[in-house]
Order: structure tokens, then C-alpha cells, then sequence
């Protein structure tokens, strides 16, 4: 059993921040938290590592009741955003430290503390002072330390929030191999969700307090039980109209079919992701931009009064002509409606071709993404 | 600009001094024998030794303090973080006159003082007093603002690692407090050795009891004994420049 919390609560004088959270980590997984920032992702991390103490609920490490316990008598590694090295020591004592408040003589701890450097690909730097390394290298030195005196939990708070992009990248690969090595239980706070479904075996979407959606990343890309979630993860774009007799909604010229769980005549919010949008040559839409991106291509499209994304393969572009002031029709390859708060539907068009004569409804302003 | 700067400083702050320097300097053998004949030496000793006391109990009292203004931020903080600052605006006579009402003959305390056979006023715990009193905020300022600035999460990721709340204080917070300790004390000394109004208040400048430095300078003028009181002077403005000139600059801190 890794890491387990129940009806954990937290507030900050009258603002609830967690309202009620179960969260269960199984032994060597690595989990991520997901959402949006002030959504209580960091504080819940804070809570399970002791740092602050929790309202109300239970927390569970390795098998052992621990809500009870300060932080230093929990034994997780924590690694926070800015790092949070000891300015005052070396590379090596910081990673030492850990081993030294627990009785370890100084030239032994010092010794693992280089071993471990060499782990995390930082030979050599030991005797380097914290601010004398780069920001990535800062980063692989916090969690060196977090691993020295070799946790069962390892709690990673936006751990590569304060790097660029490409450090981020490359950083992020590496955990995801270290985490396979070391086999320590893990979360991973982060908003960015690329980053989350890279390196996660399980993703958590917190929102508000409270886990929206929890599930693999290929289950929250396919079945997101939410709005919120299916519009939180990858690029999508999100149509609000009336259910037409034809099961279609039809909202700024698309057609999006929803299924027969929604009623005819009621009002849906459907959403599209970008790479399920389908351009052809002809029709009302006019193309706004084209960004290449590797072997795609994003495509900005007005359609009535809004834009639209679309994302495509850039042979299909070309194929199909599609430029700058290209005029397009735009298809909804699927799509996932929602009415109210209830449970989503699924929709596919019978054939790509959707007919002509669906009747026309007035259609709400729907936002774009 | 530059120029108007540095004749305006030269003027305020060289001058005197330097004419401080010109008196002592025309008669030097004059000045060491009167200023030791006086009792310079006895009173600069207790003005020393006030400055040692003010250090030691500021450490103690003043880096707690500046602990519970930064970390734990009690309901009352506000209030306490006015309190501290205090000292700094209420001119040192009026300081030393309240503690004569506390501890004066009549006084609230003295029922008490009396019985434990202890004297406070015109004696050294009054003079003690004067200095705690005058000294209070520097301590406390800097290492609240050194703790502000530095946060708490090195301290946090300690804790993480297992290190009890006496460790992360040993091994984490106290080394960030060694630049704001220094300047601490070097504010303290300074200060403890220039204060005039509380420890006169409080002490009554008596000879050979509670004589301090600058008390004694006093007392020199109103006797005509100038060549002692400018003698003390040099002595006193000499220390202090070297403890201004040893503070850390903000990078140090």
C-alpha cells in the first residue's frame, strides 16, 4: 500500500481549499495531480508530507496511520518548486543532510551524497555552492536530496515550474526513468498536462478542492466524465446549442451529432477536440492561420462569429489546399455533449457527409478555446 | 549635485569632528591626565560593560522576538510588531522617567524591591534597564527581516527530510541569522555607548556608581574640566565610527 488519504478537508480562514479528498496511491505508481492553479493540488500534496496540518481526514503512508505525525516523522521526500536548497551549504551537504539529522557521520553521508549526485548526472558538483548551478541542475540536486535518506514516498511539488521549456522536457523523461529505478511511491503536482500525462501512470484533475476526474491519461483523453476535464485536457473546442430532431446539435455552421441520450429540444454544450475537426475545401468557414507543428498543422478558422481550431496532418493541408483565406466546411469527426450537469454522450456521424437539412436553431454565443 | 552632497556632509559631519580632533590634538598629554584623573577610565568601563549586557540580552530576547513577529505570527502581532518599534520614537528621558514611577522611591514596584533589598534607581539595574530599553528593537528588526526575506520553505524541506524543529533551527534558520545577529549587535553597541537621557533619568550620573561615557562628558562640561570631556568625546566617536564601518552591507546580510 502506498499512499492513501481519506476525507481529507483544509481550510485557510473562511476559503475552503480541499473539500473532501480520498486519494489512493498504489505501491511504485506515479501519480499526478492536474488542474488548474488555486485549485487546492499543492495544499493537498502539503498535507499528505505533513508541512500543513489537515482539518479533517485521514492520511495513510506505506500502510501506517500518519495524519497524527510532524513532518519529520513521516519520511516522504518532498522536492518543491524553487527548489528550496540550503543556500548556506554545499552541493554535497545538502544532499548529506538528510542522513546527517538521522546520525549518519559526516564523511559516510558525504560519500552516499556523492553517489547520489553521480546518480542524478551531477559528478563532480559537489563541492559547488547551490546558486552556482543552473536551474535544472538546482532541480536534480533537490531531489538527490529528497532520495538520500531513501523514502517510500516521494511528493514532487510543480518541480519543473520554474524551467524553461526544453529543460522541462528533457527533465521530465529523466524522472519518469529515475522513478522506474528507484520504485518509490510518487506524486507529481503539476498544471501543465502535457507534463502530467508524459509521466503519469494515473492522473488525478483536481478542481476546487476536490478530484473532478481521476484515471489513466488515455481514459481522461477518451471518456472524460466532465466538461471541465474534457475542455481542461489537450486543445479542444466547445459548441453550446440546441438538440435538433436529427440528434444534432448545430452550432456556428457545424453539425455535431450527440447521440440519443440527450432529449430533442434541449440545450447541450458540446465539445470537439482540435484533431477531431475535419476541413474541406468550399463553404462558409474562411481560414484564419496555419502553424505548422512537426507533422501537423494547427488551423485557425472563423466560422459565424468565433474561431475554431483545427488540427490536421500537414499532408492533408496541402492536399486540400487549405491556406490562408481558404474558404472551408467544417466537420465534427465526434464529439462529447453535455446537458446541465449530467452524464456525457457520445456522438458519431452515421457518414462524414451530414445532411443538409437540419433545421435551423438559434444558437447562444459559445466560447472558444 | 555630487559636489553640494559632499560639502553639505563635510560640513555637518567632518567639521565638528575634525574640530573635535584640532582641541585634542593641541594638548594630548593635558587630555589623558585629566581624563584619568577624572575617572573616564571607571565611567568608559561601565559604558562597556552596559554595551556587552544590552548585546547578550538582545540575543536572547531579540532574535525570539524577531522569531515570533516572522514565524509563528501570533493573533497579537500587529501590535507586538508596534511594540517593538517603540523605542525608536519615544524620546529616552521620557522612557526613563516612566521606570522611575515603576521602580522609584514610591513607586509602583518598590513595596517589592524594597523587601528583596534590591535598588534599581541611581544603581546599575537601572542603568541596565535604560539600555534594554533603548536597545529593544534592534535585535529583533533585523532577524524578522532576514526571516521574511529568506521564507520558510528551506526550513520546510528540513523538516521533510526529518530534522526536529531544534535542528532545523541549529542547522537552517540560525546560520541565515548570522549577518542580521552582527548587525544587531554592532547597532546595540552603538547605541548602548552613546545613550545619554534614559541612563542620566534612571542613574543620576553618580561618581564611580553610575557614571557612564557620555554622562561623564556631561558632568566634565558643567565642571569645566574640557580637556576630559573632549578626551571622552574623541574615544566615543572613535568607537562608534569603526562599529558603523564594520556593519554588513545589504548584501551581506
Amino acid at each position: 500500500m502506498g499512499i492513501r488519504a481519506t476525507g481529507l478537508q483544509k481550510r485557510f480562514g473562511d476559503t475552503p481549499v480541499i473539500r473532501g479528498i480520498d486519494l489512493d496511491v498504489a505501491n511504485g505508481e506515479l501519480v499526478a495531480l492536474l488542474g488548474p492553479s488555486g485549485g487546492g493540488k499543492s495544499t493537498l500534496l502539503r498535507l499528505i508530507a505533513g508541512l500543513e496540518p489537515a482539518d479533517a481526514g485521514e492520511v495513510w503512508l506505506d500502510g501506517r496511520r500518519v495524519d497524527h505525525l510532524d513532518a519529520a516523522s513521516r519520511g516522504v521526500g518532498f522536492v518543491f518548486q524553487h527548489y528550496a536548497l540550503f543556500r548556506h551549504l554545499t552541493v554535497e551537504d545538502n544532499v548529506a543532510f538528510g542522513l546527517r539529522v538521522r546520525g549518519v557521520e559526516r564523511r559516510e553521508a558525504r560519500e552516499q551524497a556523492r553517489a547520489l549526485l553521480t546518480r542524478v548526472g551531477l559528478e563532480g558538483l559537489g563541492p559547488r555552492w547551490p546558486h552556482a548551478l543552473s536551474g535544472g541542475q538546482r532541480q536534480r540536486v533537490a531531489l538527490a536530496r529528497a532520495l538520500a535518506p531513501a523514502p517510500r514516498v516521494l511528493l514532487l511539488d510543480e518541480p519543473f515550474g520554474a524551467l524553461d521549456a526544453r529543460v522541462r522536457a528533457d527533465l521530465r523523461d529523466w524522472l519518469r526513468r529515475l522513478h522506474d529505478e528507484v520504485g518509490a511511491t510518487t506524486i507529481l503536482v503539476t498544471h501543465d498536462q502535457e507534463e502530467a500525462m508524459a509521466v503519469a501512470d494515473r492522473v488525478l484533475i483536481i478542481r476546487d478542492g476536490l478530484v473532478e476526474q481521476a484515471g489513466t491519461p488515455a481514459q481522461l483523453l477518451d471518456q472524460p466524465r466532465t466538461e471541465f476535464v474534457a475542455s481542461f485536457i489537450g486543445e479542444v473546442n466547445v459548441f453550446e446549442g440546441i438538440v435538433g430532431e436529427d440528434r444534432c446539435l448545430e452550432a456556428d455552421g457545424v453539425r455535431l451529432p450527440v447521440g440519443r441520450a440527450l432529449a430533442v429540444g434541449q440545450r447541450a454544450r458540446a465539445v470537439v477536440r482540435s484533431h477531431q475537426l475535419r476541413l474541406t475545401p468550399g463553404g462558409p468557414a474562411t481560414v484564419l492561420r496555419v502553424v505548422p507543428m512537426d507533422d501537423r498543422a494547427r488551423v485557425e478558422v472563423a466560422a459565424g462569429d468565433r474561431v475554431l481550431l483545427a488540427r490536421l496532418s500537414r499532408d492533408a493541408v496541402s492536399q486540400a489546399g487549405i491556406r490562408v483565406g481558404s474558404e472551408v466546411t467544417v466537420e465534427a469527426l465526434s464529439s462529447r455533449a453535455w446537458a446541465g450537469d449530467g452524464p456525457p454522450t457520445e456522438g458519431r456521424p452515421a457518414t462524414h457527409r451530414g445532411a443538409q437539412a437540419a433545421p435551423s436553431h438559434r444558437l447562444a454565443p459559445a466560447r472558444s478555446r | 549635485m555630487v559636489a553640494a552632497a559632499g560639502c553639505w556632509a563635510l560640513g555637518l559631519v567632518g567639521l565638528p569632528l575634525g574640530a573635535l580632533v584640532w582641541s585634542v590634538a593641541d594638548r594630548p598629554a593635558e587630555v589623558v591626565t585629566s581624563l584619568v584623573m577624572e575617572g573616564g577610565l571607571d565611567a568608559l568601563g561601565r559604558s562597556l560593560l552596559l554595551a556587552a549586557v544590552g548585546v547578550v540580552l538582545g540575543l536572547v530576547t531579540g532574535t525570539a522576538g524577531g522569531l515570533v513577529l516572522s514565524r509563528y505570527r501570533p493573533p497579537g502581532r500587529g501590535a507586538l510588531d508596534a511594540l517593538v518599534d517603540t523605542p525608536l520614537a519615544v524620546s529616552p528621558v521620557i522612557a526613563g522617567l516612566s521606570f522611575v514611577i515603576l521602580f522609584g522611591r514610591g513607586g509602583w514596584f518598590s513595596p517589592l524591591l524594597e523587601a528583596a533589598g534590591v535598588r534599581v534607581l541611581f544603581a546599575l539595574p537601572g542603568l541596565v534597564l535604560a539600555t534594554a530599553f533603548v536597545t529593544l528593537p534592534f535585535f529583533a528588526r533585523e532577524v524578522a527581516l532576514v526571516l521574511d526575506e529568506v521564507g520558510t520553505s528551506e526550513e520546510d524541506g528540513a523538516r521533510t527530510l526529518g530534522a526536529s524543529e531544534w535542528q532545523v533551527f541549529r542547522w537552517i534558520t540560525l546560520p541565515h541569522l548570522r549577518g542580521a545577529l552582527r548587525a544587531g549587535t554592532l547597532l546595540t553597541v552603538a547605541r548602548a555607548l552613546g545613550e545619554f537621557g534614559a541612563v542620566l533619568v534612571l542613574g543620576g550620573a553618580i561618581d564611580g556608581r553610575t557614571q557612564t561615557a557620555t554622562t561623564f562628558v556631561h558632568t566634565m562640561i558643567e565642571e569645566r574640566h574640557d580637556a576630559a570631556a573632549f578626551g571622552m568625546s574623541l574615544v566615543l566617536a572613535a568607537l562608534t565610527i569603526l562599529l558603523v564601518r564594520a556593519l554588513p552591507g545589504p548584501a551581506q546580510r
